[in-house]
């Protein structure tokens, strides 16, 4: 009997804590579906005031103005379901607001989710608006039905503004190997399929499920790799603010020749960069002995060489030294002429660029009357100081930007096709047109590839040249003109050509933080 | 010394003692094994709820390809496009019903336009206890990125 009733007591206490323990692992149950609730919900109040901030930034409303604002700040609240966020948004004081010469402005945003009054979850998340066009590796502002996807390859971020139809996909299905895109894809435009891409050959089956096996050869990661439907990227109008860059202050010249604007306050002091009037027969580019940059300008009899002394000091053919941090410039007639300062790294045209080429040296953007459809033909390698002539940029220090309504690709001499590269960020085609990147002969033979070190923007997508039928090999895939081969250039993401366009309002989130509040 | 064994009453009232015992026992197990199948449920819902959320998301389906099964419906989560060998297992005994909802139609020239690149994505996974209809409910917002 006593036994009997020792051993209920036993029993009674194990069960007693057993029903103790039960509930709590419901309750964690409970707790983890709340945390994921509190955390879609910290999320929406965070997507709802990154669509506000695009809004405004694309209508040119800065929300804050001031560059040492941390006292410019926004509070916004909403609600979804019976969860209430409320959103406090804050400019980085450290970058500067729309228009300035560093891409990309930043701001901060902390979301609290509140469940019946009680704070729940917390996002912290610094995001970036206005960055540089150069962060894509191919930017297309059109649709393209019909992109071959062989022998096409991109290495970087690809986006596309219209939509994106993929064709020969039986010759990557059949091949294997890498995918053709090798980062993430955007689309804007949709096509009535599943994931709204229309193909030759589909990547899912007729319930729309996707097939791992041939999204895989499509895009890095497989079907994630892809987004379709998203906001457009913006495209320039016009090169105007590349233009103001060069010349900073007061009217533009409007009689032809190359022109360094001094500054508004310290005369004699430069104070933009390189503004040329009229057409230009040829643009070389070239380093000197001592490191420094020569640009050198052909108008018809007229010839002017712009000396950046960013290295070695010099001494001009009249015998002036010249010192390190000073410009010489010399114009027809060896008139010679020696600014204090080294330009802005801006030089805009107001004509066509009809022969560039040549070895860059310091951060240059080169850019021409875009809303007037002027253009930059390449015609021989275009190279850069700090790298070795074939190898993938290493630093940013020589970085070259180009922005034209059309980029052309002169036919170059037979002997150069071989080895044809172009380190630039390039953008060609002012938003809605049909400029681009142009091969001038897309009949040439024998086809070529031309290596592009850089990123390519471009508002249409221009052909450049036939492809065989059945090809099996990339490097006999060309029959015919110059195919690029884009070979992406990362860095060019964060540390742009100097006003280098840019992509307006559109928000990239660069750190994100979340924490639950309840204890 | 004289030694006398237990009663009958005794034994059955031993008996008696130990069986409320041993009931108690057998009725906290059945509770907790219900309470942790609930548990484990609740778990699962709510991770699969999330995991429909997430390929809306990525997908971009609220700007692409919307969906929206009926307010009674019951869509077995596998069903296209979800299915596939990279997508939600199939026979788990959980259904779902999946609504995305713009928060504005069209853009209007209004102070408010950006809610028409904004969606509300709302996901509920049910199951069934004992013939009882259990779920979770989860909601997000979706930007047109």
């Amino acid at each position: 009997m006593i036994l009997a009733i020792f051993f209920m007591m036993v029993i009674s206490f194990m069960a007693y804590a057993y029903l103790g323990l039960v509930p709590s692992e419901l309750r964690s149950a409970n707790r983890f579906a709340l945390d994921n609730e509190g955390s879609l919900v910290a999320d929406a109040g965070i997507q709802d005031t990154m669509a506000w901030l695009r809004q405004e930034l694309d209508a040119n409303r800065e929300p804050f103005p001031s560059m040492t604002s941390a006292s410019y700040t926004e509070d916004r609240n909403g609600t979804l379901g019976d969860w209430t966020w409320r959103v406090h948004v804050m400019c980085e004081a450290q970058t500067y607001p729309r228009g300035g010469a560093t891409a990309g402005r930043i701001y901060f945003m902390r979301s609290i989710a509140s469940y019946q009054g009680t704070p729940v979850r917390q996002v912290e998340t610094w995001v970036q608006t206005g960055e540089s066009l150069a962060r894509w590796a191919w930017l297309l502002d059109s649709s393209v039905p019909n992109l071959t996807a062989f022998p096409e390859r991109f290495e970087g971020p690809v986006h596309v503004n219209g939509s994106l139809g993929l064709i020969n996909l039986t010759s990557i299905y059949g091949i294997g190997g890498l995918p053709v895109f090798k980062s993430g894809v955007e689309v804007s435009g949709v096509n009535l399929t599943p994931d709204g891409v229309s193909y030759d050959s589909n990547p899912y089956d007729a319930m729309g499920n996707p097939i791992p096996a041939r999204y895989n050869l499509i895009y890095q990661g497989g079907r994630p790799g892809l987004s379709t439907g998203v906001a457009k990227v913006e495209f320039p109008n016009n090169a105007a603010p590349q233009a103001k860059a060069a010349w900073n202050n007061g009217a533009f010249p409007t009689t032809p020749g190359v022109y360094l604007n001094q500054s508004a306050t310290i005369p004699g002091t430069l104070g933009a960069g390189v503004y040329i009037v009229g057409d230009v027969d040829e643009m070389v580019l070239a380093v000197d002995g001592g490191n420094n940059s020569v640009m050198t300008v052909t108008q018809g009899a007229n010839i002017y060489s712009v000396t950046e002394v960013s290295d070695t000091a010099i001494t001009s053919p009249g015998g002036t030294v010249v010192n390190v941090g000073d410009t010489l410039v010399v114009g027809p007639g060896a008139t010679e002429t020696v600014y204090s300062g080294l330009p802005n790294g801006m030089v805009y045209g107001t004509g066509d660029i009809n022969s560039l080429y040549g070895t860059n040296r310091r951060k240059r953007t080169i850019a021409v009357d875009m809303a007037n459809d002027k253009d930059i033909r390449l015609t021989h390698n275009l190279l850069r100081a700090d790298t070795t002539p074939g190898n993938p940029p290493v630093g940013t220090a020589d970085t070259l930007g180009l922005v034209a309504q059309n980029v052309r690709v002169a036919d170059f001499p037979l002997a150069e096709r071989g080895n044809m590269m172009f380190y630039a960020a390039i953008l060609a085609g002012k938003k809605g047109s049909t400029g681009g990147l142009l091969i001038e002969n897309t009949s040439v033979t024998p086809a070529a590839y031309f290596k592009l070190f850089g990123s390519h923007v471009e508002a249409y997508a221009l052909g450049k040249g036939t492809v065989l039928g059945g090809a099996t090999s990339y490097a006999t895939a060309a029959a015919s003109g110059y195919w690029p081969r884009v070979v992406y250039d990362s860095q060019l993401a964060t540390d742009p050509p100097p006003f280098y366009p840019t992509s307006g309002g559109k928000c990239r989130v660069i750190s994100w933080k979340e924490q639950a509040l309840v204890q | 010394m004289s030694s006398r064994g237990f009663s009958l009453l005794e034994v059955l009232f031993a008996i008696g003692i130990i069986a409320v015992g041993i009931l108690a026992v057998v009725s906290a197990v059945a509770f907790g094994l219900r309470g942790g199948q609930q548990g484990a449920r609740v778990t699962e819902g709510t991770a699969y709820a999330r995991r429909l959320i997430d390929e809306c998301r990525s997908r971009n389906l609220p700007f692409v390809a919307p969906l929206n099964d009926g307010a009674a419906a019951r869509v077995a989560l596998d069903n296209a496009p979800f299915g596939g060998p990279s997508g939600m297992p199939a026979n788990t005994g959980m259904t779902r019903n999946l609504t995305m909802v713009p928060l504005k139609a069209a853009k209007t020239g209004a102070a408010d336009d950006y809610k028409a690149d904004l969606a509300e994505i709302r996901v509920r996974v049910y199951w069934s206890e004992k013939g009882v209809e259990k779920s979770v409910d989860m909601r997000a917002l979706h930007r047109r990125t």
